[in-house]
């Protein structure tokens, strides 16, 4: 049996928040797969995983979320996977300039906000 | 006119013409037609004064009326004529009758005048013998008197030739020797007997002249034709000791029984041609002081001007401008040039003594000139240090010495000192008249210039001054700025110019430094890193830093580059640098030092005085305020950016659990009973540890303003961090990390907050484990200590890295910070544990091995609690 679900990657380093998120995605219909910060994420998607959108937060150990957008900008075959920022870090912030998410959600997280967002970009 | 003493002779360019006439009126008239001739005139009312008159004196002509009462006019001329002093006086006869002219010329008249008078002839007439008179007169000082001399009185001819101030030589037409007077004894060296009869050339005529000697007297004798006669000519003669000298020489000659004999007139002159190189060498001394500023080369030029013409040897000594005022040789010339090198060695050796009696820093002492007109061998070894010296000096054979002190407005710039030796010349008042008007020239120039260039270095300081502060006022990057006016002082104020830190550690390092080259600047670097430099060290510098004074060497000596120089090649970096004068001014930065700046001179040869220190530390005042703006816009900037760090820190501290909070919120709300006790058990856990942080802010806001209150009771310590490792061990438990702890029962016991100490050693404690990974470790000591209490906690953790030890108890600073921080928290746990600790009287500190070596916390306690800071 194929799996007929949205495959969604949640990106957070808080261990509670992240049970919480895929709990809640999970609820909401989409296959979750998830990952401690950006490198293991970056991992994932050089495993061939394709994630039709990254649910990301900034503020991380090992590789922040900046630096992972960037890392996944320069490979050609993981440039087109949108990325939702969820962070305690506001949308103003001036390195959110190069990042281009589809969306930047604030902590603490609004629950209908992101399962919207989801809907609207995959 | 007659009456009073008698006129005295006229001077010897006026003639005097005598007018002699009964009527006053006749001789007021012709006084006024003769006055335009510009002779004196002498009157006569009657022949008989006329007679008394030409008694009395000589006269170029005489006017004589023929018609006067009693004696008259021919009468007159008669008896004139019949004087031994009137009788070749040329007469003149006035008039109005008709005498024949024929019968006037038998009264031995040269002319006779028809009144009345045409004014213009008679004024022809009379100037006409006036300048006869004046012919005669020249031949007579020359030949002719003698010529009557001889023929009338040879007694009285010879007190007359030795009454002469000229040397009188008389020659026959053999060339030998006929007369010689005590002028030429004295001028010539011989005594007159020595000398009559002998050939005159072979004895006063040097060598190299006696041929055309011989010629000239030859073509005489033959042709009767000499350029020589009755002129004045300039020749060089022979003395007795062989030595030549400049005379003047007349030559006139006598006829006397058919042969002819030469009389010369000799005057020396030696002294007026030593006047004369005199006053050219001061003109041209003088043309040079004008010429320029630069004295030095000036006195050097001069002292090259006098030798040969004043001096065989000419020197000029100094005094130094800065203490102690040595007398420093400045310039040097000698006659003999191969003996330039041996003169300068001469002062070298034996270097002159500052207290000696006289010569140089006598005259320099005393502002007094000294004269030693001849130096006799007595003298010699009078000043003689020892044999070696007095050979040298005998050498040197010193004839004559004088020095002159170069003195301005009462003080002494030093002395310029004349040696005759080669030339034989005797130095005499007109010479040391000479001298001091040199010296005077030479004050007067020196002074000049040291004005002027006082006013430069005035101005080039001022203007080095402006462009350092403006430099230093471009920016608030003190490193560059510091930089830039290093460079600026090259090469206005020095040769090269360094600016050092002390660091933490007491450590003095180079920040910046500029040279006049890249070598020099690469040697200067070479030299610092050979020789790391501590503030505890003796030297110069870390000296200047530790005291907060400027210290200056003027003249860096040999012993201090030895000192320097502990390895061989800072040694040849020493002698490379050449320093001369060096300086460090301490730079102070909110009244604590800084560092300092040092400044040297090397290739400038400059020396560094109390105006170049004032100099040095006006710029270190303005540089220290330089930096410290620049560290007060770094501190204001560094505590901007810790506060929005901590703010993003707490912002997202606070959002973190609430985030958790409330997704379980929205777990539970869609009807998940399986989830329930884990969503409750997350949101516990989340909501606690949001809790804490509030109470951090709560605690370092009250601790900021000073609201933070203790409740004190006396506790032991043993069971306040009993209490918080049954907080942390579940904690430490979940981690997977291992709690030993070691405590002392009764460690003892102390007044406190019971409940605040124990948040000291939780928040210790949970630090700890926070940074130490799974399988570590974390050790509680407890031990008591004389007076004390000692709370000690270790991990096996991530330790602190050095450069952070220092700042780990400061609010807002972790250790980790940015956004890949691997640990929450607010950073104000440790500051919140030092503020209570110290609150308590005690004190805590932190020390590392290193990053990844773990960490150790003491706590020292007083087993009395000194209460302070409450």
């Amino acid at each position: 049996m194929v799996d007929e679900r949205h495959p969604v990657l949640v990106v957070e380093d808080d261990r509670d928040i992240r049970e919480v998120m895929v709990e809640i995605l999970e609820s909401a219909g989409y296959a979750v797969s998830s990952a401690c910060h950006g490198a293991e994420a970056l991992a994932y998607l050089k495993a061939g995983r394709r994630p039709c959108i990254i649910v990301l937060d900034l503020m991380m150990p090992v590789m922040d979320g900046w630096t992972f957008s960037q890392e996944k900008q320069k490979d050609p075959e993981l440039a087109a996977i949108p990325i939702l920022v969820v962070s305690a870090v506001g949308r103003q912030d001036p390195r959110n300039a190069s990042m281009n998410a589809v969306d930047h959600l604030s902590k603490p997280l609004n629950v209908g906000k992101l399962i919207a967002a989801l809907q609207l970009h995959c | 006119m007659t009456d009073g003493p008698p006129l005295p002779g006229p001077p010897a360019d006026v003639a005097s013409i005598l007018i002699v006439d009964d009527h006053s009126a006749n001789l007021l008239a012709l006084e006024t037609v003769l006055a335009p001739i510009g002779q004196r005139v002498v009157r006569a009312a009657s022949g008989q004064e006329a007679l008394a008159r030409v008694r009395e004196q000589e006269f170029a002509v005489v006017l004589l009326d023929v018609m006067m009462p009693g004696l008259d006019g021919l009468g007159t001329a008669d008896l004139i004529r019949a004087e031994q002093r009137g009788g070749d006086v040329p007469i003149i006869f006035m008039t109005a009758g008709d005498i024949p002219a024929l019968e006037g010329y038998a009264h031995g008249a040269v002319d006779v005048l028809r009144k009345p008078l045409d004014r213009d002839v008679v004024r022809a007439k009379v100037a006409v013998f006036v300048e006869l008179f004046r012919a005669r007169e020249l031949i007579r000082r020359q030949t002719v008197r003698l010529d009557a001399q001889e023929r009338n009185a040879a007694a009285r001819s010879a007190a007359l030739l030795n009454a002469s101030l000229d040397g009188v030589v008389g020659m026959d037409q053999d060339g030998r020797i006929t007369e010689f007077n005590r002028a030429a004894e004295v001028m010539f060296g011989y005594r007159r007997q020595e000398v009559i009869g002998a050939c005159l050339e072979d004895l006063l005529i040097p060598p190299r002249y006696r041929g055309a000697h011989r010629r000239a007297l030859a073509a005489y004798l033959a042709t009767g034709e000499s350029r020589v006669l009755d002129t004045r000519i300039e020749l060089t003669a022979l003395r007795a000791d062989a030595s030549e000298f400049p005379i003047e020489l007349a030559v006139g000659r006598v006829l006397a029984d058919g042969s002819v004999t030469f009389l010369a007139y000799v005057a020396d002159l030696t002294e007026r041609k030593r006047a004369q190189r005199a006053s050219t060498f001061l003109a041209g001394a003088s043309e040079a002081f004008a010429g320029s500023l630069d004295y030095e080369a000036t006195l050097q030029t001069v002292v090259r001007l006098a030798v040969p013409h004043v001096a065989d040897w000419c020197v000029v000594d100094m005094v130094a401008e800065r203490p102690p005022h040595a007398i420093v040789q400045l310039a040097l010339a000698h006659v003999n040039p191969a003996k330039m090198a041996f003169a300068a060695e001469l002062r070298h050796r034996y270097p002159l003594d500052p207290d000696a009696l006289q010569g140089v820093p006598n005259v320099v002492r005393t502002g007094h000139s000294e004269l030693y007109a001849e130096i006799s061998d007595a003298m010699v070894q009078r000043a003689a240090r020892d044999a070696d010296h007095l050979r040298i000096l005998r050498d040197v054979g010193l004839q004559s010495v004088m020095i002159v002190p170069i003195v301005t407005r009462g003080r002494s710039l030093g002395a310029i000192t004349f040696v005759a030796a080669e030339s034989l010349r005797r130095y005499g008042g007109s010479d040391l008249a000479m001298a001091e008007e040199l010296a005077r020239r030479a004050a007067l120039a020196i002074e000049n210039a040291r004005l002027y260039r006082a006013r430069l270095v005035a101005e080039e300081r001022n203007r080095f001054l402006a462009e350092a502060t403006a430099a230093l006022g471009a920016s608030l990057d003190y490193a560059t700025t510091l930089e830039r006016v290093v460079r600026l002082a090259i090469p206005t104020i020095a040769d090269l110019a360094a600016i050092y830190r002390l660091e933490d550690d007491g450590v003095i390092r180079l920040m910046t430094l500029a040279g006049r080259d890249a070598e020099q600047e690469a040697n200067a670097r070479e030299l610092d890193a050979l020789l790391p430099l501590r503030i505890e060290e003796e030297r110069l510098l870390s000296r200047v830093i530790r005291t907060g004074r400027a210290e200056m060497i003027a003249e860096v000596p040999g012993p201090l580059r030895e000192l320097w120089s502990p390895t061989s090649r800072a040694e040849e970096l020493v002698r490379q640098l050449a320093m001369r004068s060096y300086m460090a001014v301490p730079l102070m930065v909110r009244g604590r030092v800084f560092g300092a700046t040092a400044l040297t001179t090397s290739q400038s040869g400059r020396h560094f005085d109390v105006a170049d220190v004032a100099l040095a530390e006006e710029l270190a005042r303005r540089a220290g305020l330089a930096i410290e703006n620049a560290e007060l816009y770094s501190e204001a900037q560094n505590a901007n950016r810790l506060k929005d760090e901590f703010l993003a820190t707490v912002s997202h501290e606070l959002r973190t659990p609430l985030t958790a909070i409330l997704g379980w919120l929205h777990v539970l709300r869609s009807g998940r009973p399986e989830r329930v006790a884990h969503a409750i058990a997350t949101m516990e856990r989340n909501a606690h540890a949001q809790a804490r942080i509030i109470e951090d802010l709560l605690d370092v806001s009250q601790i900021v303003t000073g609201k933070l209150q203790l409740r004190l009771e006396v506790i032991e310590l043993a069971g306040v961090v009993q209490a918080a490792m049954d907080t942390v061990r579940p904690m430490a438990e979940a981690k997977g990390v291992e709690l030993a702890t070691y405590l002392e029962p009764n460690a003892g016991s102390t007044t406190g907050d019971p409940a605040r100490l124990q948040q000291v050693v939780w928040n210790l404690l949970s630090n700890a484990i926070k940074f130490t990974p799974s399988g570590g470790r974390v050790e509680v000591h407890l031990e008591a200590r004389p007076g004390n209490v000692v709370l000690r906690v270790s991990d096996t953790g991530q330790g602190v890295r050095a450069d952070f030890l220092p700042h780990v108890f400061e609010r807002f600073r972790q250790g980790d910070s940015g956004p890949t921080r691997v640990h929450g928290g607010l950073g104000l746990g440790l500051a919140i544990v030092h503020y209570l600790v110290e609150s308590h009287g005690g004190h805590v500190s932190a020390e590392s091995p290193g990053e990844g070596r773990g960490a150790t916390f003491t706590v020292v306690l007083p087993v009395r609690a000194v209460l302070s800071n409450l």
